[in-house]
């Protein structure tokens, strides 16, 4: 028994893009799709790993 | 919170051990808190839609699996259309239909039913699916009106009597959201592993550390709505998203997720509400995750910690560190929180507890009755002793098991005296990877390692300098590695031994960055103490 029947495209959009393809280890077609991405953007330029850091534990 | 409750709460907290003005002041708060909390409030009170129509997406939060037992697991989503910060609904119940399948394309549904979201838990449900195979992946959905989910990935529990080969699953901690993107979960999720253990700090409470490269979008939540906001926030992140799609959760929490080092009723700043603010926290974190209706708090008081089988290969111990404990000791004037001490005969105290009497007894009661090959103890910071003074004498960090030392000797006396098998300890808390050798007496040279400690890296939050690190190293020879990277360690189990491997980002300012293996060690079967592969 298939329950929801067709999906709703519009949700399925918002959501995530799961046709897309991927690009590394084909073993698994379900996480290929999960993690595929556009390109996203990259953090502000001139963020570097820094030296001296506080830590809140 | 009923009487029995409350009876029940105050049995498994350290408050039964307070002196006695401290007692009545807890237990005051614990009144007030409760006055406060409308937690368990009425389900069905309002009107409930059964088919409602959405503007936009609710599921913008993802969805969630977690608590993998042989035959069930928990399936999780909340109702949440908007951009983060706004995603409430009207007050009215929502009907939501979950269907979990044998494939991803839904041809061969294994169960199915029907779950109310009801606005008292932020329209959040947790489905306790039940009926399943053992060791089985599933795929799972959830369908509210013209709405569908997206499809998550769940895989239950191997059988009791299983006498299964291999398991594989990786842990996460601490992912203060300004301080990096989640690079790691994308990369996590390609790991093909069992299930992912996340040991606390999942959100941050204060905005902190230098760097940013994106903002928290209020400021530090201290309301019921304040907390649910804060978890939609970091929630909203596709790749966190996504890695809760990819596989089932064991989830306990640290500090971060109610207040930086607050202590069972004692917060860093005194707070006299800090039960209501706890109460509060608690209800949201529940919200949240994949959890089973045993962990839905009553007032400010919670059961999280749980142990999970995989058939005789492991066995989990997952723990709460912060809800039984005693207040730190040696604390600054006027003044909770962490601190790091020396010469503190307060922090030597044998009746000081990091879990309470209660949890403490069913930890050692479990670890007397397991019979799994490798038994692994998932809590939130770093057990090994860490000396922060270079030679002769020594201070200590009074917020982690160094601040519990008696605590700490009972706990690896007791995996040492039930003999427990390939007993493994597994941390989070301190933003570095530590892999450690555990004994029950550190100044003794002589004690032997009961245990192997891997202290996992943090996703994002900033931790220890290189400088840092070294000196550590150098002055407790115990604890064998440790690397400042962000990313997460991947176990795997077989018969024979314990592969831990370290994933560490390029970057975790860089929102797609690589990951790579920085270390790798091995535990073999019957020999405690990691070594390098």
């Amino acid at each position: 028994m298939k329950l929801f029947g067709r999906p709703n495209m519009r949700s399925l959009r918002a959501a995530w893009a799961l046709e897309e393809a991927g690009t590394e280890r084909a073993s698994s077609p379900y996480v290929e799709r999960l993690t595929a991405r556009p390109a996203l953007a990259r953090a502000p330029a001139g963020i570097r790993r820094i030296a001296n850091r506080s830590i809140r534990a | 919170m009923n009487q029995r409750h409350l009876a029940d709460w105050l049995r498994r907290t350290a408050v039964s051990n307070m002196p006695l003005s401290q007692r009545r002041r807890t237990l005051l708060r614990m009144a007030s808190a409760f006055a406060a909390s409308a937690i368990v409030a009425p389900l069905a009170s309002c009107a409930t839609r059964a088919a409602p129509h959405f503007a936009s997406d609710p599921f913008t939060l993802g969805i969630a699996s977690g608590c993998p037992r042989p035959d069930s697991v928990v399936l999780w989503t909340r109702l949440a259309p908007g951009p983060s910060g706004s995603h409430f609904l009207p007050p009215e119940n929502i009907e939501l239909q979950w269907e979990i399948a044998h494939d991803e394309n839904f041809r061969g549904i294994a169960r199915h039913g029907t779950v109310l979201a009801t606005p008292a838990l932020a329209h959040s449900v947790h489905a306790e699916v039940t009926g399943l195979e053992p060791a089985r992946t599933y795929w799972y959905r959830f369908k509210s009106g013209n709405a569908i989910s997206a499809t998550g990935r769940t895989r239950t529990a191997p059988a009791a009597n299983a006498l299964n080969q291999r398991l594989r699953f990786a842990f996460a901690s601490c992912q203060q959201y300004e301080q990096g993107f989640y690079a790691a979960y994308h990369h996590m999720a390609r790991e093909d592993v069992d299930f992912v253990v996340f040991l606390g700090d999942y959100i941050y409470e204060s905005s902190w550390g230098r760097n940013h490269v994106r903002k928290h979008t209020a400021g530090e939540p201290r309301t019921l709505d304040e907390y649910r906001n804060r978890y939609a926030l970091y929630k909203s992140d596709r790749d966190l998203q996504r890695m809760h799609a990819a596989a089932p959760w064991l989830v306990t929490w640290d500090d971060h997720e109610v207040k930086n080092d607050y202590a069972n009723d004692q917060s860093e700043d005194l707070d006299v509400n800090f039960l209501v603010r706890r109460a509060a926290a608690y209800q949201a974190y529940y919200e949240h995750m994949p959890l089973s209706l045993r962990s839905l708090p009553q007032g400010p008081a919670a059961l999280l910690y749980d142990s999970y089988a995989f058939g005789d290969l492991v066995n989990f111990f997952v723990l709460d560190d912060r809800q039984f404990r005693a207040h730190q000791a040696c604390q600054r004037p006027d003044r909770g929180g962490s601190n790091v001490v020396a010469n503190c005969a307060e922090r030597l105290e044998p009746a000081r507890t990091m879990l309470g009497t209660e949890q403490e007894n069913w930890l050692r009661e479990g670890l007397a009755r397991t019979r799994a090959r490798w038994n692994v103890v998932a809590q939130q910071t770093l057990m090994a002793q860490n000396d922060r003074t270079a030679g002769p004498n020594q201070s200590f960090w009074n917020d982690g098991w160094d601040g519990y030392p008696g605590a700490r000797a009972r706990l690896l006396g007791n995996l040492a005296a039930s003999h427990v098998s390939n007993p493994l300890v597994i941390s989070g808390d301190v933003h570095c990877t530590w892999v450690a050798d555990l004994k029950v007496n550190y100044d003794d040279a002589t004690s032997p390692v009961v245990a192997t400690e891997l202290c996992g890296a943090s996703i994002t939050s900033q931790g220890p300098t290189p400088k840092q690190i070294a000196a550590t190293l150098t002055e407790n020879p115990h604890i064998r590695y440790g690397n400042g990277a962000h990313g997460y360690l991947l176990i795997e189990l077989t018969r024979e031994r314990c592969t831990a491997t370290l994933r560490g980002l390029a970057s975790e300012k860089l929102v797609d960055s690589a990951v790579s293996t920085l270390a790798t060690f091995t535990v073999d079967d019957g020999r405690p103490g990691a070594l390098p592969a």
